[in-house]
């Protein structure tokens, strides 16, 4: 395994966990408090720098177990990323609109920062999947 | 495993008969991932006109030698 594709595996872990921990902590909330009061500023912001610090360490790791290659990539590495960051953009595209849908209707900000949050969880992961198809199944 | 490019090559046969080159050693003159190697082996990855021209270069023969387009 590439050190590329290691790197995507990574990803493919730490925004759906860092998002999943952010979820078990604002849906209790949500369930008993109307969306407008839930505290979930906090917790978004520390599941961003929860999932940004968790792939930075991911990717130590990945190079402290095998130095030599280290940041290693080539033309396939950069055409798998270009077709993931291609297909996880319209995944990004459709959350905005739908953000920017719930702006116009005046919906609560808890709504509008978490369709945008979860757009680019969705995004990432999406890129994540079809890099990793790519990968194993070919290109 | 996926559905194969239609470039075909002799990567493997072209490896052996050079003193049973490794794909680790291919890949390093060719300035690539030993995966990539693989990739193109297994017909998983059509490489670029450059690296398919480099590959050919290591082993010293024409393109056509190496990688041939399989028609229907």
């Amino acid at each position: 395994m590439s050190f590329e594709e290691k790197t995507t595996w990574v990803m493919a872990a730490t925004t759906p966990a860092a998002y999943a921990v952010y979820l078990s902590v604002i849906l209790p909330q949500l369930s008993i408090t109307p969306a407008s009061q839930v505290a979930y500023e906090s917790p978004l912001v520390a599941a961003i720098v929860a999932a940004i610090v968790a792939t930075i360490v991911g990717h130590i790791v990945i190079i402290a177990c095998n130095p030599k290659e280290a940041d290693q990539s080539d033309e396939r590495d950069a055409m798998i990323e270009r077709s993931g960051g291609y297909v996880s953009s319209y995944v990004l595209g459709a959350g905005c609109l739908g953000a920017l849908s719930l702006t116009m209707l005046e919906f609560d900000h808890f709504w509008i920062a978490n369709a945008l949050f979860l757009s680019f969880v969705l995004a990432d992961l999406t890129s994540s999947v079809v890099k990793l198809l790519r990968y194993r199944v070919g290109c | 495993m996926g559905k194969p490019t239609r470039i075909q090559n002799r990567i493997r046969a072209l490896r052996f008969a050079n003193d049973e080159m490794t794909q680790a050693q291919l890949a390093e003159q060719v300035g690539v991932t030993r995966q990539t190697i693989i990739a193109i082996e297994q017909s998983r990855y059509s490489p670029s006109l450059e690296m398919a021209f480099k590959i050919a270069k290591v082993f010293q023969v024409e393109l056509g030698e190496v990688f041939q387009y399989q028609d229907d």
